[in-house]
């Protein structure tokens, strides 16, 4: 008498992928067994009735297709402010070199540091090295071809290069104790630093770049997930802006600790403020590091805040427009108060959002009241609210307001 | 209607190659005929895992506003459909566990009057009548996928919902074809365990039994 069959071959019987030999045995043991037949019977058609018993979906794209319209619009406009992240390889690696380049820009180097010598490669290598996070990691590099120019600014390495960084800024918070650098063939890397200890587990790190137009005063900058698997274990986000090379701001990201069926879709929001309120043009750099497995994907998004000029409230929106509208900020709302949760867990808050919409329809002020004592919160709610877009008002500018009620459910 | 009906080659000519390129050169038309190809997988996937229709909505309205923003990440190692899918996954996933932690954002909105035009607003509301037995049996399996845990929810909804393979599911997913079949198995174990014990199955237990 063959053995009764086991739960995992019914249902890969019932699906189909039960494999066939496993699968005669299972037959030919049917045959003989009431009990196990009834059970097969009895799922089979559990599974079907389930199936069943859900209604066909009947959706209602008319009230989904607004929206979506608005997505369109908002992706086919100014098209150049979405950087990608530069796929694995060449431009990858140009953008983790150049990254570490433009950060450290004036390096205390260590000439009592024993030097690790990156041998030459002939094709595309990653160096990998694990160091004492509050150490000073420096890496020079002896030659390198034009390939490793980077293609986001017009910044090339040259040989002879020395780029340093130090953890305290860039190393400890990006990278974690480790670190990963793309090398080029023809290049060669000398990696300096007192604590190295191997090459070891892969960490790929990406970069990006987003330009901060000239006169601008207030930029908003958001990292969402990109394509790939994205798996981020105790990862961190950084948000490194600087203006002419020096850092100014660093601006940690909120980042999700996500395991692999999860992926944050905003890593991180930060805005870039003039430092002296005289506006002018900047560079914000992205770094993002994770320490699994897993290409470094992300977009870098970019909204000018730039204060713009005043209009008196004349006009009118239909309520319902109002509505919808601010719906769809309703997600990313929610999201700026689990972020701010995170660190206040208690956190209770009625914020009052004044909005502005000028003439075509556009967010031209945001102001908030409640939520001083928050400044990150406020920041977020603020970054959200002015990407709402509204159809252009009856008769002039208009002012909205929209109490929110930030609360955990009791 | 919709995507099913055109089948969409792999061969070399490649029209999903050229769609994500006039997509990315910022062409209208493309994102449109995108979001016409996939909004019924995308809309079947979000479905399944959320019961409240407003819900859906905000969440498929997420899922392609994410897709459109990552487009240029896309890099074609999967299909556009299994990558479609796979945002879709995040987004709901991610929606869950939002209100899985029983975080709730009440927002009222006060318009001003004076700058609010006085035209009402009309709130549609669906209205599920029709057999109570087909009733009783949704209202059953929706309570069962919600005692899953979202992961198990997903392989169990893509499998036994959406017809879909373990390897393709571990796509979608992100996780190991292994690591699915073992959910897809706790999954199952669970979900038809529930189902089983709900009166609105029990006579299709009997049905069974009396084979």
């Amino acid at each position: 008498v063959s053995r009764c069959i086991r739960e995992r071959e019914i249902f890969a019987l019932l699906d189909g992928s039960i494999k066939p030999r496993a699968k005669q045995r299972v037959e030919r043991h049917l045959e003989t067994c009431a009990e196990c037949a009834n059970r097969v019977q009895t799922l089979s058609r559990l599974k079907a009735a389930a199936v069943d018993a859900l209604p066909p979906l009947e959706p209602n794209w008319a009230r989904i297709n607004p929206a979506i319209e608005h997505a369109i619009a908002e992706a086919t406009r100014r098209p150049e402010r979405r950087l990608a992240w530069a796929p694995l390889g060449l431009s990858a690696a140009a953008a983790v070199l150049v990254a570490i380049a433009l950060i450290v820009t004036n390096p205390p180097a260590d000439p009592d540091l024993a030097p690790i010598e990156q041998p030459e490669v002939s094709s595309i290598a990653r160096a990998e090295l694990v160091y004492e996070p509050l150490e000073l990691l420096e890496i020079r590099i002896s030659e390198s071809s034009s390939a490793s120019q980077g293609p986001l600014i017009g910044e090339p390495i040259r040989a002879g290069d020395t780029l340093t960084t130090s953890s305290a800024v860039a190393v400890r918070v990006a990278f974690g104790p480790r670190a990963s650098l793309d090398v080029y063939p023809n290049s060669r890397l000398t990696l300096h630093s007192g604590t190295v200890v191997s090459p070891s587990i892969e960490l790929v790190a990406g970069t990006s770049l987003i330009d901060i137009p000239a006169g601008a005063l207030e930029h908003e900058l958001t990292v969402l997930a990109g394509d790939s698997v994205f798996t981020i274990l105790d990862g961190t986000v950084e948000l490194t802006v600087t203006d002419d090379g020096s850092i100014i701001a660093v601006l940690d990201g909120a980042v999700a600790v996500a395991d692999d069926a999860d992926r944050p879709t905003v890593l991180a929001a930060g805005v870039w403020r003039s430092p002296d309120r005289s506006g002018g043009a900047g560079k914000a750099w992205l770094r993002l590091a994770r320490n699994e497995l897993g290409t470094a994907d992300g977009v870098v998004a970019g909204e000018d805040l730039t204060e713009r000029e005043w209009e008196r409230p004349t006009g009118t929106l239909p309520k319902r427009v109002v509505r919808e509208t601010f719906a769809r900020a309703k997600p990313n709302l929610k999201v700026c108060y689990e972020t701010a949760l995170k660190r206040f867990p208690e956190l209770e808050v009625s914020v009052t959002a004044r909005v502005s919409v000028g003439t075509r329809g556009q967010v031209s002020k945001v102001r908030l009241r409640g939520g001083e004592r928050w400044p990150d919160l406020e920041r977020c709610i603020s970054s959200v609210l002015n990407q709402l877009s509204f159809p252009p008002p009856n008769g002039g500018p208009v002012d909205l307001i929209f109490p929110l009620r930030l609360s955990p459910e009791r | 209607m919709e995507g099913s009906s055109l089948p969409v080659s792999e061969a070399a000519t490649d029209p999903e190659t050229d769609l994500i390129a006039r997509c990315r050169a910022g062409e209208a038309s493309a994102f449109r005929e995108l979001y016409q190809l996939h909004r019924s997988a995308v809309y079947g996937v979000v479905a399944r895992m959320i019961s409240n229709e407003a819900d859906r909505e905000e969440v498929v309205q997420d899922v392609f506003l994410q897709i459109f923003k990552s487009l240029d990440n896309f890099r074609g190692s999967a299909k556009l459909s299994t990558w479609a899918h796979r945002v879709a996954v995040n987004v709901t996933l991610q929606h869950i566990r939002r209100k899985g932690r029983r975080i709730k954002l009440h927002l009222r909105e006060v318009v001003p009057e004076a700058t609010v035009a006085p035209n009402g607003s009309s709130v549609e509301v669906d209205s599920p009548e029709g057999e109570a037995i087909r009733h009783e049996r949704q209202r059953a399996v929706e309570r069962a996928l919600e005692t899953l845990s979202p992961k198990k929810r997903i392989a169990l909804v893509l499998a036994d919902f959406e017809g879909k393979s373990s390897k393709e599911i571990a796509a979608i997913v992100g996780a190991p074809a292994l690591t699915v079949r073992t959910r897809l198995f706790y999954a199952r174990r669970e979900f038809y365990a529930q189902l089983a014990k709900e009166p609105a199955f029990s006579d299709v237990d009997l049905e069974g039994g009396a084979k």
